[in-house]
Formats: structure tokens, sequence, C-alpha cells
């Protein structure tokens, strides 16, 4: 009864739940090739929304024999039709289309031969999914009052999942990452890696469920699939957000003035280093100064005059990785300072703020 | 006082010598007891350990360590949860529980789970070095794909999740998942490796991946084993991972200690 009620619960929840995100995609505004990539995420909702709503359906009421083996082809030509939407939107973005006609985005994109390959494998199963048979048993199952008809797979179901699995798992995957290292924008990288491992969840999420109807419980792949549906979406409506792109407008628009106008260089240094330690969050950015004051005894207004112990400590906690951190250090003091940061043989950071220093002194 | 450091230690050398002492036969608790102890008091101790890193760094998903902490806790917990509930099943039924069942459901959901807080903190660094003019990070991504796919290729071909595929189709789906969740942990436990070699952080963040390589590798020898009967619960096998959760909870403990806020 509770096992019943639990995956009723779960079922409904999870329908529930995706409807508000394609209602919160769907208010987004968005522009561009964003337009496309939006109305691809909703169409993947509505996916999965149809593949809970069949679930549902068996659950509440069971069907037949022959009705279940149509159910169940339909859930998995509905996770195929999710798998191609989220393909196609992961290329939309990596490949941004010149034009903004939804003629020349999808144009665009079919040219790209991964994804023609990686639709032609979807269709190939899609066309699978209807032609090979499948056999399905009579069982008793906890979750259900009355006995389900549940599939039995056979070798080549497997391996058509399997495959179909891979796909829907590296495909998408790797084109948001690749478009994640293409990008400049520092937050929207951020944010198209965070729609890659939303992606693994739903394809792991999906690959599961398939097994797990044979149980009976395929509703509780939702527990994996939802969360990654609402970081999605929120991770989207971050991205598209037109005040962020105001922010960073804003910001530019400073770095430039500062530019212009004479700066003291140990406030920007100060800033500069703030900026290069927040790169890897406020906790790490605190820590850094903890450390300082209490290994080093060096105050955050002490640092310009101690940067041989500011490295030290550096090195001390972030190992080889603290010449990376103080490259980008040192990047963002040269950028606020408007100078061309060059890299040379054997200059230490102090080095390196010196040659900044006496280039202010100069102008 | 007894540090925290050397009582995980000492508590993990304990629970190694209940595997002896098992197998040289001089206690007639049942294998899979002396497993379930062991794994479900390693795992209070680094779920604990992670608790002490949370109170230093904050619970949270905005910062990035706050969001590795945060999720890793999470995912340690269900696997807890999962490794409780079959030790429950166990005791009140007298058999193992079926595979694969929800418990397995759980156990993959804190795989998922340790893999998004092992990357969210990896992917900052990668991120900070992208930024940087070292030529060779332009090979970071092609290296972290390699890894992964050359762990999963060693993976599908020493584990052959799909040797019991004419007998049990779904016991062979359920162990070509973990195969490859286990080889994307594993392959981002090795990047970590890689990455985090000096300094405070890197030796906290190498322990941590360490101990996830360390598990991972059992994990992969068990479902192994079981394809090919020679793994039990509590098969001695068992104290890689015993070992490798010492090295998390020791990760998580040196985190809290260094960086424990001033009084």
């Amino acid at each position: 009864m509770i096992i019943y009620l639990a995956t009723l619960l779960l079922s409904l929840v999870s329908i529930a739940v995706t409807a508000v995100l394609i209602g919160v995609l769907s208010l987004q505004e968005a522009y561009a090739h964003i337009k496309a990539v939006k109305r691809l995420l909703i169409d993947a909702l509505i996916a999965f929304i149809g593949i809970d709503m069949v679930l549902l359906v068996r659950r509440v009421s069971p069907l037949d024999e022959a009705a279940t083996i149509i159910a169940i082809k339909l859930i998995y030509s509905l996770t195929l039709f999710a798998a191609a939407t989220v393909g196609s939107a992961a290329t939309v973005i990596y490949r941004k289309p010149k034009s903004y006609t939804l003629k020349d985005i999808y144009a665009d994109a079919v040219k790209f031969f991964p994804f023609a390959s990686f639709l032609t494998i979807l269709l190939i199963f899609f066309i699978s999914d209807w032609i090979v048979p499948l056999n399905v048993e009579l069982r008793s199952c906890p979750t259900s009052y009355t006995d389900l008809y549940v599939p039995i797979f056979e070798s080549q179901h497997l391996i058509i999942f399997s495959v179909s699995f891979i796909a829907f798992l590296v495909y998408p995957t790797a084109v948001f990452l690749l478009a994640s290292y293409a990008v400049e924008n520092v937050a929207v990288s951020r944010d198209l890696r965070m729609f890659a491992i939303g992606v693994i969840g739903v394809a792991v999420s999906s690959y599961l469920e398939a097994f797990f109807l044979v149980r009976c419980f395929a509703e509780a792949v939702d527990i994996i699939r939802i969360p990654c549906f609402i970081a999605m979406t929120y991770v989207f409506r971050r991205t598209t957000a037109l005040q962020s792109f105001r922010e960073i407008e804003l910001r530019e628009y400073m770095a430039h003035l500062r530019r212009r106008l004479k700066p003291d260089f140990n406030r920007v240094l100060l800033d500069a280093v703030d900026e290069g330690l927040l790169a890897l969050g406020k906790e790490l950015h605190q820590a850094v100064y903890q450390h300082l004051e209490v290994r080093k005894g060096v105050k955050r207004e002490e640092l310009p005059d101690r940067l041989d112990d500011f490295s030290r400590a550096l090195e001390e906690i972030f190992g080889w990785t603290a010449h990376a951190l103080e490259e980008v250090i040192l990047k963002r003091l040269y950028a606020r300072l408007g100078l061309e940061f060059k890299e040379g043989e054997d200059l230490s950071f102090k080095d390196y703020v010196d040659i900044a220093r006496k280039a202010l002194h100069k102008r | 006082m007894v540090s925290k450091s050397y009582s995980i230690v000492a508590v993990s050398a304990g629970l190694t010598a209940l595997y002896m002492i098992k197998l040289a036969g001089l206690t007639a608790l049942p294998s899979e007891v002396v497993s379930a102890v062991a794994y479900i008091t390693i795992l209070s101790i680094t779920i604990a350990s992670f608790h002490q890193a949370l109170k230093v760094s904050g619970w949270g998903f905005g910062d990035p360590l706050k969001r590795a902490f945060s999720i890793a806790v999470i995912g340690f917990t269900l696997w807890f949860v999962a490794k409780f509930a079959a030790a429950i099943y166990s005791l009140t039924t007298g058999v193992e529980p079926p595979y694969p069942s929800q418990i397995d459901i759980v156990w993959s959901l804190g795989l998922v789970f340790l893999i998004l807080g092992l990357w969210s903190y990896t992917g900052k660094f990668m991120k900070l070095w992208r930024e940087t003019s070292d030529p060779l990070k332009h090979l970071i991504p092609l290296v972290s794909l390699a890894m992964f796919f050359a762990v999963t290729a060693a993976s599908l071909v020493a584990v052959n999740p799909f040797r019991p595929l004419s007998v049990n189709p779904l016991e062979a789906a359920m162990d070509f998942t973990y195969t490859v969740l286990d080889s994307i942990l594993l392959s981002l436990a090795f990047l970590n490796l890689v990455f985090f070699q000096r300094g405070i952080l890197g030796r906290m963040w190498g322990l941590i991946s360490g101990g996830v390589a360390l598990g991972m590798l059992l994990d992969l020898l068990s479902l192994q084993g079981f394809i090919e009967d020679w793994y039990y619960f509590g098969h001695p096998v068992e104290i890689l991972a015993i070992w490798g959760f010492t090295l998390v909870a020791l990760g998580a403990n040196l985190y809290a200690k260094t960086f424990r806020p001033l009084k």
C-alpha cells in the first residue's frame, strides 16, 4: 500500500514539477538562437511528461498485453525524441548560427556531421524499436494493486538500449562541454558545463528506467531526473537573464573608466587579488586570507608590501596550481591598469607586480 | 587527546583486523555481518568528517567548495542509506537483497552525486587553468576525455558486464550501468590526483580523490567477482574500500582542521 502510494505520488509530483518547469521556460525571455534552444528544451520536457503519463496510466489502470507492448515502445520512442531535442539544443548553442531564422539555425545544425550521425543513430533505433518484437509477462508487483505486464528483455533489446544510452550520454554532453570551452564568458562557460552534467543525469535515468520497468518501479528514476531538470531550467534562466548581460556590460564599462583614470596602485592590486581569488569561490578566497594572517602574520592591507609571503602562502595552499592562480591575478591587475600582460622567463609574481608599478609611474 | 585523524586510522585498522579474523576463521560471525559492520562504521565516520568540513565551509550550492562538500556528503549519505537498508534486509530475511533492486537506485544515485561533487571542484580549477597562457591548457579537455575513455574501456574489458547477458539480462544491464558510472568517477578521481598533488588543498583533495579511486576499484573488482563467482559480501578485498573511505574521511578532516575559523 505504502509503496503503491509512494510510486503514485512520485509520478504525480514528477508531472507537476515538469509542467511547472515548462511554464517557467516558456515565460523566460530569450533572443536569437537561444529561442530555438528554449523551444527544444520545452519539447524534451514535454516528452518526459508523456513518459510519466504513460507510466501513470499503466499504474492506475493496468494495460493488457498488446497495450503494454505499445506503451513500452512509446516510452522508448519518447526517450529517443528527448535525446534528439537535447542533442539539437547542444548543437545550436555550439554552432551559434549567424542568421537567427529558424530555417538557418536548423540547416546549420544539420550541416554539423556529428549531429547528423547522432540523429541517424537515433532514427535507426526508433525504427528498430517498432520492428524488433517485444514480449511481456504478467507479474505480481509490490507497487501495484493488480498484476502488471512487464517487458522481457532479450539481448537485442539490451544492445539497442545500451547503444542508444551511450549516444544520448556522449553526444549532447560532449557538445555542451565543447561549447563551454569555446565560449569566452566565464559565467556562460560554467553554465554550459552544468548543462552537460544535467544531460548525464537525464541520460542515466532514462537508461535505468527501461530496466526498472521490469521491477515495476520505473517511476523511481524521477528521483534522479527531476533534480536534473530543475538544475537545467535554473541554469538556462540564469544564462539568458537580460540582467546578467547588463551587469557584464556595466562591469566592462567600469573597467574602461578605471583604465582612463590614474588609479591607486595598491588598491588596484588588492582588487585584482580579490578578483583572482574569487574565481575559485568565496570560501577559498577567505581561506587564503585566513592562512596568510594566521601562518604568515600578513593582513590583507599589508599584502602589496609582502608579495613574497603571499606567493609562498598560495603555494602552500594550492601547490602547483598556485602558478595558474598567480597568472590569473596578474592578468586582472594588468587589465585593470590598461597594460598588456606579457609572460617573461624566470620572473616571480613580485617581479611582474613591480613591472606594472613602474609602468604606471611612467605614465 | 588523540587527534581525530589517528582515531579514524585506528578504527580502520580495527575493521581491517576484523576481516583478517574472519579470514582466519577465528570468529563465527557471518561474512555479510562483517561487511555490513565495516561499511556502516566507516561510512558513518566519513559522513561525520564531511559534516565537520561543512561546519567550516558552510552548507550551500553557490560556492564551488561548499557545493563540492555538500554534494559529496549527500552522495556518501545515500551510500550509507543503501548499505544500511541492505544490512536490515539481510538480517530480517536471512538472504541478500535481490539484484538489481531499489537499493541499487539509491547506490547509483550516490555515485551520480559524488561525480557531481568531484566535478564541481575540479571544474573550477580547470576553468582557472584555461585563463592562463600555459600552452598545455588546451590539452586538459583532451586528457580528461582520453582518461575517461581509457578507464571505461579498461573497466568494460576487465569486468565484461555483458557476460551474464543470456542468463540474466537485467543483471547485465545493471552491471553495465555500474561499470560506466564507476569509470566516470574513477577517471575523475585520477584526473584530480594528477591536478592536486601539493599544497594543503592539494593534499586534502588528493586524499579524497585517492579514497574515491580505491572505492571505485573495489566496486569494479566486486562487479567482476560477482560475475565470476569469487566475490561475496565480507570478502577481504573490501579492505580496499574501507581504506578508501578512510582516506576520504582524512581529507575532509584535514580541511576542517586547517581552515577552522579563528576564535
